[in-house]
């Protein structure tokens, strides 16, 4: 499907992940850009394109100063919320394809922590999610004077129809935290590593909106990463090259309204992974691993179907036969992602997807890493999703 | 438009994510469609927060206004309709 020269992801970054951090979000993002060119062997100045994810505390100056780049010949933000990151990846690509730019860099980070504690409440609260999301009119006219105001809320809407209309016992998302906070104790950037959860931890920890509980959500992390792409092999060390073999993303049919669309449950998740499947030539049976955006347990359930890693209606069966812990046969969020790794807009799972398909994940590589896919989710249901890995073409 | 709806949805508000509604928790908010895609949500009233579960999911429910509480505007609330 896509023509010109492979495009390959040569170097990742990442600054330090914490809960509280003095680093503005401009200093962490150029950190994590800085690292992932040192990682790639490349000078930052020869960065000629750039990607962020969401409207950031940071513009594309900030970036251009940071690393003092010369010549910025492209530049862009993308906005779909949390599927923004991988959605990156995709325009990246073709900036690279098309002749644009030789050495593009996707930068995304936030203080999660120090700047937006989504459970704090407040007018400062409110004021910044209209900002976030999608239409303001709707958030602040519609919806704010009843009291629905968070994130979670908005799953809790969809998640309370999904379960009803598939007659799945909500106790299902359990598996997705404990496999994911499993998974955190084989790295060390973790925030919850050397935190492990038992079932008993997940069944006594407090509902907040129900059904989701407090381990049903993701941390709340300051943090940033960054990921380098170049066309046709560049990089110091070509071997570490992880081809992007596709990236595609895709809204839902009423994009900034839950309420308004025919099914409340719908997404964009299903029809971003069948474009960037049928553009890699590859389906779900192909993936080694999956980094599926999981900013609450519940969304990672629907992916995980509309991935087609399992049939539809058969994700609680999958959970718990098949399993997505270390070991199972499709491992999910190896890293332990936004639920117990850090919470840096989805741009984490694709460093981990990168360091998996390098082999150079430590205690918790995958075996025979070969291909994977990342997932991106945000703002209702948009959705996106790369495969990364395989040999590169040509 | 008709008077009276279905509840497709729902969320069960047990901590006030604003000042504003610290007094208010918990309570239930509804999504209820009135006509093929007009939709509103509101508060439900009528049904104690602890007995609300997915069964909710397709009650019939009429409006019932509450005005005073957000400067001019009326907002619109739902309650169980005993003809549905």
């Amino acid at each position: 499907v896509s023509a010109g020269p492979d495009v390959a992801v040569v170097g990742v970054g990442q600054s330090q992940y914490s809960r509280g951090t003095e680093l503005t979000e401009r200093q962490l993002a150029v950190q994590a850009a800085l690292n992932a060119c040192a990682d790639a062997g490349v000078s930052p100045t020869d960065v000629d394109g750039l990607f962020i994810p969401g409207r950031r505390k940071f513009r594309a100056e900030d970036v251009v100063v940071g690393l003092r780049i010369e010549d910025l010949a492209v530049s862009g933000t993308v906005e779909l919320g949390g599927a923004s990151s991988v959605a990156c990846l995709g325009h990246a690509a073709d900036a690279l394809r098309s002749g644009r730019a030789r050495t593009v860099l996707v930068v995304g980070g936030w203080r999660g922590y120090t700047d937006r504690r989504l459970g704090g409440g407040g007018d400062q609260l409110l004021d910044d999610l209209a900002s976030v999301f999608p239409n303001p009119g709707i958030r602040r006219n519609l919806e704010h004077p009843y009291g629905l105001v968070t994130p979670m809320q908005y799953y809790a809407l969809q998640a309370n129809r999904w379960f009803h209309d598939r007659d799945v016992d909500p106790a299902i998302m359990a598996q997705v935290a404990l496999a994911a906070r499993s998974h955190a104790q084989h790295n060390d950037a973790a925030l919850m590593r050397a935190r492990p959860m038992t079932s008993e931890d997940y069944a006594d920890s407090k509902v907040i909106c129900d059904p989701l509980r407090i381990l049903d959500c993701c941390l709340e992390t300051d943090g940033a990463a960054a990921v380098l792409l170049r066309a046709g092999g560049g990089g110091k060390e070509p071997s570490r090259a992880v081809p992007v073999l596709s990236a595609a993303e895709a809204r839902p049919s009423v994009p900034d309204d839950i309420a308004s669309r025919r099914d409340i449950t719908e997404t964009g998740t299903s029809r971003a992974a069948r474009r960037a499947f049928e553009a890699a030539g590859l389906g779900p049976t192909d993936l080694d691993f999956c980094e599926i955006y999981d900013c609450f347990t519940f969304v990672v359930l629907r992916q995980i179907e509309d991935l087609g890693l399992c049939g539809p209606g058969e994700v609680a069966k999958y959970l718990t036969e098949t399993g997505i812990g270390p070991g199972s046969p499709t491992p999910v969020n190896t890293h332990g992602g936004l639920l117990s790794e850090a919470h840096v807009l989805g741009l984490n799972h694709v460093v981990e997807a990168v360091r998996q398909l390098r082999g150079e994940a430590g205690a918790r590589q995958v075996a025979r890493a070969r291909v994977g896919a990342v997932t991106g989710y945000g703002d209702f249901g948009d959705a996106a999703m790369a495969v990364l890995g395989g040999s590169s073409r040509g | 438009m008709q008077h009276r709806g279905r509840v497709r949805t729902y969320v069960c508000v047990d901590r006030a994510f604003h000042p504003a509604f610290a007094d208010d928790v918990p309570f239930v908010l509804v999504l209820v469609e009135v006509a093929p895609g007009v939709r509103f949500l509101g508060r439900l009233h009528g049904i104690a927060r602890e007995q609300v579960g997915v069964e909710v999911i397709g009650l019939g429910v009429r409006p019932r206004f509450r005005s005073g509480e957000c400067g001019d505007a009326v907002l619109v609330d739902w309650e169980q309709d005993p003809l549905c």
